[in-house]
């Protein structure tokens, strides 16, 4: 069981061969790139501009699978797919609902992570 | 061992960085890094050894130039330099689209994407280098020939020009008389 319910930084550890400097930019990276994208798709939601939605899917699955969101990782496979070909797209609103509410629960516990290595 | 010159391109931030961070710790690379393919196709003249491409680089820009496109234009532009092709799905299609269009290896973007890269980097490198061995070895035996005919035409010359004149008898033409020397 990892330090935290919604993230696993354990992949982003591997990644940063022991640089605290690194940790803490590619977090600070995702806390300021992620909502952007979310917006992103959510406008594109209002404007049924699929591809735009699966575009910005694609992108943040390398992301999410950084900071161990499992789960968000195949939720932007399957709003990839909705979005990409354009089919099952009366998914995607609640697929995207699902996305906000797990970055907002994961951005508190990365924003801990960020006092303690500034500690 | 030679600095190697790698172009990066990818229009994730965040995996840009993550990539220079690894592939960085390898001292013998100099890294560069672009979001689109319009800017490295502009900077292909620095010759780089190793391009590693994104396939995936219009996702939010259906305007901007696809990987695979990126691709075919640095066959074109520069045929020696060898691409990488990153992609964040594993699909067949993409795999071999990139082998394709003269990709060396198509790698996903998992957790042991940064070893397999830095594995074909060395692989690359490693034959570039054997490929200027052997041309070197080929321009050195071309010279090595070409003095050796000439070598051979100059002989055959002074050999006709000695009989020529004389210095060396021809076969059946009697030697010069020697000299005498009286003895004391």
């Amino acid at each position: 069981m990892g330090k935290y319910k919604h993230i696993d930084l354990n992949y982003l550890n591997d990644l940063s061969l022991g640089s605290k400097d690194f940790i803490e930019d590619i977090i600070q990276s995702f806390i300021k790139t992620t909502p952007e994208s979310i917006q992103k798709m959510q406008d594109s939601l209002v404007k049924q501009d699929w591809q735009i939605i699966g575009g910005v899917a694609h992108k943040l699955k390398t992301s999410y699978s950084f900071m161990g969101m499992d789960d968000m990782v195949e939720v932007s496979k399957v709003l990839q797919e909705c979005g990409l070909n354009a089919k099952e797209v009366e998914k995607i609103p609640a697929l995207l609902d699902q996305m906000v509410v797990a970055y907002a629960l994961a951005e508190a516990e990365l924003k801990e992570e960020l006092l303690q290595l500034q500690n | 061992m030679a600095n190697t010159l790698i172009y990066l391109v990818d229009d994730d931030d965040l995996y840009l960085k993550t990539a220079v961070h690894n592939l960085s710790q390898n001292k013998s690379f100099t890294i560069k890094t672009f979001t689109t393919g319009e800017d490295v196709l502009k900077a292909l003249s620095k010759k780089p050894d190793v391009i590693i491409l994104d396939y995936f680089l219009d996702s939010e820009k259906p305007n901007a130039m696809s990987g695979i496109k990126v691709l075919q234009e640095i066959k074109q532009i520069a045929p020696d330099v060898e691409v990488i092709m990153l992609s964040g799905q594993e699909d067949i299609d993409v795999a071999v689209n990139s082998v394709k269009y003269g990709a060396v290896d198509y790698v996903v973007k998992n957790k042991s994407a940064f070893i397999r890269v830095q594995n074909d980097i060395k692989r690359v490198t490693k034959t570039k280098a054997k490929d200027k061995d052997q041309e070197s070895f080929k321009k050195f035996a071309r010279t090595m020939i070409i003095f050796l005919i000439f070598l051979v035409i100059f002989l055959i010359l002074y050999l006709i020009d000695e009989t020529l004149f004389g210095l060396i008898p021809s076969p059946g033409e009697a030697p010069p008389p020697v000299e005498e020397i009286p003895l004391h």
